[in-house]
């Protein structure tokens, strides 16, 4: 357990040292920013740097594994040159001051968040303890394959080479995350997957909090950590060791860096990296990661084309172009490192998807127009959102509605809508696109919506919450001041 | 008429405070009450598991396959069939038992087929086993106890 513990904690600093070489940034919220990001691009990167030793070793042997922690030193010391010779000046987020009768209210809010974050850990170490080898999805597949992942002897193809087990086509993060624990701790602690659940659960609500109070203050922050911490499924979901709520955590570390890219004209590129990266990370979590990560781009590029107004000389012109090639590079850039990894593979190890069995133009086109597909699937989102698994108390309508009423008494309204629409435009759109996938669905669409709509609710829940809380404030404009 | 209006403000401010409050009670005690409902099904799970020892499902299928595993291993096999018959009038349902079988053998592949040279089957009962050895056409090779038996399948490569 404290082996497990240590390691996912040197994970973590290695994360920290790059995000902090990457955004000059100083001041306690400078530094609650890059504590949020550390685990993932910790996680993110080991994994990677991990999967690509195995890949040349066939296998996490020895070698591979001595290989894999020089790239990551590598990686840290570049990480901490950067830093010492970096001539940018470092920036400092510094909030509105509140007062009086104000601040009383502050008090009694940050209580609130923190009953409310106590409790939440509470229901998360008894679901940990209903299911400490993790859900079904988690014993079938991703612990599954961490466990031979442990054995290098077997070589890194031997479990894909025939389809043993469902989705053994989906990326490696999380069983290689596992793996590497358990290498660090020296046996195969069950301590290892529940920690990831934990840190990834955190992680979420901390950079929650962390980018709500950067864009929109105290009381958004604060709200948006109620929100989070009284979803059940969240927690539960956490503890049952599903991808979905790392999945979830690099949506939202995804779009709350281009959020925050585009409030922020000196952290600009840098914001647009990382977000590029976590958009990555996310496709090497797992296959949803894909299709989201084509619509972010999609998403950001758009939104970056038609931001601002209209130039009126051929120099203008110019400098948006300029500044639209950098923004693609960053975002590309960022990007690339986690996408060679789910290039790599897909092409060297992972068989066809599950999802393409016995599709053909015609049955595709027979399910289209297939109408009580649509009612099937209305009807699962909708049981999801009233009573999942067949109880109230995991409604994520209760949540929804504190969610909506506060944003509507903290002025969230049209106007904000048109300035912040990239979130919400990025969440409909992947909602979607997981919709239309459960609409040409190969299997029976009763038994694969009953079986995933609650995870997938999980993995947008998050960035949804993001999206409608920066929908608040009377003013378009971020509460934090930005120093340089 | 600017004073009426900031006090009209106040209490509204006020009235919508007071209401989040009272939201936030209600999310708070639906929390503890799925806590305390994750406790007793925990609880029970526990009491459950004393006839086993103390092991939930997997340790149990950790320890009816560790023999099994560890000759596997030595005999550098790394790949096998499966078949359960966990009760003769059903048909055979490898699912969930299967997932149980693979997590526990890992490194070694199991398949949830009997085309392969060395095959395991799986009975949850001694009605089972008897039924399960009487109809298959594979060979027996050891019976490993617990409801676990090695076969050998003859014909497939």
């Amino acid at each position: 357990m404290i082996s497990a513990v240590i390691a996912i904690i040197l994970i973590s600093l290695a994360g920290y040292f790059v995000v902090a070489s990457l955004l000059p940034v100083k001041g306690v919220t400078g530094l609650l920013l890059c504590g949020s990001l550390a685990p993932l691009v910790g996680i993110g990167l080991s994994s990677i740097t991990a999967f690509f030793s195995a890949l040349v070793f066939d296998g996490l042997s020895l070698e591979a594994l001595v290989v894999d922690f020089l790239m990551l030193c590598a990686i840290i010391l570049i990480a901490i040159w950067h830093t010492m010779n970096n001539k940018t000046e470092s920036v400092e987020f510094t909030q509105q001051e509140s007062a009086g009768q104000e601040q009383l209210l502050l008090y009694g809010l940050i209580g609130l968040v923190v009953l409310s974050l106590l409790r939440s850990l509470v229901e998360f170490y008894f679901h940990a303890m209903e299911n400490p080898h993790g859900w079904w999805d988690a014993k079938m597949i991703w612990n599954s394959r961490a466990r031979f992942l442990f054995h290098p002897e077997v070589g890194l193809s031997h479990p894909f080479t025939v389809d043993p087990f469902g989705h053994a086509d989906y990326p490696l993060l999380i069983p290689l995350t596992v793996t590497q624990l358990w290498n660090l701790a020296g046996d195969k602690t069950l301590a290892a997957p529940q920690i990831i659940g934990v840190v990834f659960y955190l992680s979420s609500i901390a950079m929650l909090f962390t980018t709500l109070l950067i864009l929109r203050g105290w009381t958004v922050a604060c709200f948006g950590v109620i929100v989070l911490s009284q979803t059940g499924m969240l927690a539960q979901q956490s503890a049952w060791q599903l991808a979905d709520v790392p999945l979830a955590a690099f949506y939202l570390a995804s779009v709350s860096c281009l959020v925050i890219s585009k409030e922020f004209a000196p952290l600009k590129l840098r914001m647009i990296l990382l977000g590029g990266f976590f958009a990555g990370c996310a496709a090497w979590t797992k296959n949803e990661g894909i299709v989201f990560a084509g619509i972010v781009f999609t998403s950001f590029l758009t939104q970056f084309m038609f931001a601002g107004k209209k130039e009126n000389t051929d120099e203008q012109s110019q400098n948006r172009l300029a500044s639209l090639k950098e923004a693609i590079a960053a975002i590309m850039a960022g990007a690339s490192f986690p996408f060679v990894a789910v290039l790599l593979f897909k092409l060297t190890l992972a068989p066809q998807s599950d999802l393409a069995d016995d599709q053909s133009l015609a049955t595709i086109t027979a399910k289209i127009t297939d109408l009580s597909r649509y009612q099937t699937v209305l009807q699962g989102a909708w049981l999801t959102m009233v009573y999942p698994q067949g109880s109230m108390l995991r409604a994520l309508l209760w949540p929804g509605l504190f969610m909506v009423a506060v944003s509507i008494c903290l002025g969230a309204g049209p106007k904000n809508l048109m300035r912040n629409w990239m979130p919400v435009c990025i969440m409909l759109l992947t909602s979607l696109a997981y919709f239309a996938v459960y609409i040409i669905s190969p299997r029976d669409l009763g038994w694969h919506v009953g079986t995933s709509i609650s995870r997938l609710a999980i993995q947008l829940w998050p960035t949804w919450v993001f999206s409608v809380l920066i929908l608040t404030g009377c003013e378009s404009r971020p509460a934090t001041e930005f120093k340089e | 008429m600017n004073a009426e209006n900031s006090v009209s403000k106040y209490r509204l401010m006020t009235l919508a405070t007071g209401l989040l409050i009272l939201a936030w009670i209600a999310l708070e005690a639906m929390g503890w009450m799925r806590v305390a409902e994750t406790r007793n099904v925990v609880l029970q799970q526990l009491e459950d598991q004393k006839q086993f020892g103390g092991l939930d499902e997997v340790g149990q299928y950790t320890v009816r396959l560790k023999e099994l595993k560890a000759d596997l291993l030595k005999a550098d096999i790394h790949r096998v069939g499966y078949f359960n018959y966990k009760d003769p009038d059903q048909p055979i349902d490898s699912s969930e038992t299967w997932v149980l079988t693979q997590y526990a053998l890992a490194p070694i592949v199991v398949h949830a087929s009997k085309d392969h040279p060395v095959v395991i089957g799986d009975f949850l009962s001694p009605r089972a086993e008897l039924e399960g050895i009487s109809r298959t056409k594979l060979t027996p090779v050891r019976n490993y106890g617990r409801g676990v038996i090695v076969f050998r399948n003859q014909e497939a490569k």
